[in-house]
């Protein structure tokens, strides 16, 4: 479309240092990168801190970056998947990955931002994700709360698409499971 | 004759044809009639996940201030920004977490062995600035070692009054390059004072009222300020002073629902 660069145009100027490109590619994609962070993480604080690093850390990485074979949303979200690994090292000494979930789904209780449009939606959906085993969260997040298609969803795990469609109708039995358990 | 195409397969394509807008839930499941009862929960509930994204959604404000301060980080060519040190050492120190015993230790401790001309020196600090991180950490600090809901609450207020008085100061110097990260910090802060009054509320709704109605008198008090430095300043100020009134906006707004 005339006027509207694709993620490829602008992630060209941006390689040639372009800081308005990379801006424009933050306007598109931070706000799904944040939902990936905030739903794995369940701290808001948390979820805003590492956005911003992951942008940077991409920014950093943009030089040795090739388009071939690795979409930017793949690229990007491999960036976001590798910060929360290292956040839930950085809280291991508090007890591992779910007591740092738990911990911090404590927290979350829906602040004023979130009483306006979700509120108990927000609070139910992290509990419920929290409650996953780690790969069925980062599947279930990156197809559906992220919106990535199966192929980068694939590339960001790591694992073939067919793997990813095993993997998420896996992940979906298992959360039916857990909702219908907790209706009875 | 071509095998069975599998579960995983079919509500795949169900997504697929339903993300193009193609079908909706019953016009994809009535496509693998042998297959719908099973593939209906999952369905259902992937259009329910895809349906909350809005709830996941980040505070008003955040995205175009985080935007302009990594822009800002990358022209000035800087390094990630780190966890702040009293972060990555004493991750239980934030606000809403469970107060427990170390944190008390811990925080008896930074405030005995810290110099006294120190803390009063960060007391002035600005963010950007060296001491800025050990302000925050004594207000974390302040904050564990507060026992009860209202005086959580009363500092949440006072942290939320000195992000505000940061941002003009920040304004006055004209040192704009660090006033979108000021005004995430004001976001924050005032979330968090509105947590902390939602929490007070359940145990004393009373004290809960006057307290926001104190709150609410700072937050229009700062509206003003922002108001009058967004008809006297010039526009390259703008784009954050409209920020921070948007927050101050939405702070006000919530505490009259």
């Amino acid at each position: 479309m005339p006027g509207y660069p694709d993620d490829s145009e602008l992630l060209k100027k941006a390689q040639t240092g372009d800081t308005d490109a990379f801006g424009e590619l933050y306007q598109r994609h931070a706000p799904a990168v944040y939902r990936y962070l905030l739903a794995h993480l369940g701290s808001q604080m948390d979820a805003e801190d590492l956005t911003n690093e992951v942008f940077l850390r991409a920014w950093q990485s943009l030089p040795k970056y090739h388009e071939r074979g690795n979409p930017l949303l793949a690229f990007l979200f491999r960036i976001a998947h590798n910060a929360v690994i290292d956040q839930y090292r950085r809280g291991r000494a508090a007890g591992g990955p779910q007591a740092e979930l738990d911990a911090n789904l404590a927290d979350v209780k829906p602040g004023p931002a979130e009483l306006f449009s979700a509120g108990f939606e927000r609070q139910e959906l992290l509990r419920l994700l929290g409650r996953l085993r780690p790969d069925y969260r980062t599947v279930l997040t990156l197809r559906f709360v992220s919106d990535l298609t199966p192929e980068e969803t694939a590339q960001v795990m790591q694992r073939s698409p067919g793997a990813v469609r095993v993997l998420q109708h896996r992940a979906l039995g298992t959360l039916r499971k857990l909702l219908d358990k907790e209706k009875r | 004759m071509n095998p069975k195409p599998s579960l995983e397969l079919l509500l795949q394509d169900c997504l697929d044809r339903i993300a193009r807008g193609e079908d909706d839930l019953e016009s994809a499941l009535a496509r693998h009639p042998q297959a719908a009862e099973r593939l209906r929960p999952r369905l259902e509930l992937a259009l329910r996940l895809q349906a909350s994204r809005p709830a996941l959604q980040a505070r008003p404000g955040f995205m175009a201030a985080s935007q302009a301060r990594l822009l800002e980080q990358i022209r000035a060519g800087e390094k990630p920004r780190p966890v702040p040190f009293w972060r990555r050492q004493l991750p239980f120190l934030r606000p809403g977490r469970t107060f427990n015993l170390v944190t008390l230790a811990l925080a008896l401790l930074c405030v005995v062995t810290m110099g006294q001309n120190l803390i009063l020196g960060s007391r002035l600090a600005l963010p950007g600035e060296t001491l800025y991180p050990l302000k925050r950490g004594i207000e974390q600090a302040q904050l564990a070692l507060s026992l009860s809901p209202a005086g959580d609450t009363r500092l949440q207020i006072e942290f939320s009054q000195r992000r505000a008085a940061e941002i003009v100061e920040l304004i006055l110097d004209e040192q704009y390059d660090q006033a979108p990260y000021a005004t995430q910090l004001l976001g924050q802060q005032v979330n968090a004072g509105l947590e902390s009054l939602d929490a007070l509320a359940g145990q004393d709704a009373a004290l809960a009222e006057t307290m926001g109605q104190s709150f609410a008198e700072s937050l229009a008090n700062e509206q003003l300020l922002f108001d009058v430095l967004l008809q006297t300043y010039p526009p390259l100020a703008h784009p954050v002073i409209k920020l921070a009134l948007e927050v101050t906006q939405y702070g006000l707004e919530t505490l009259h629902d």
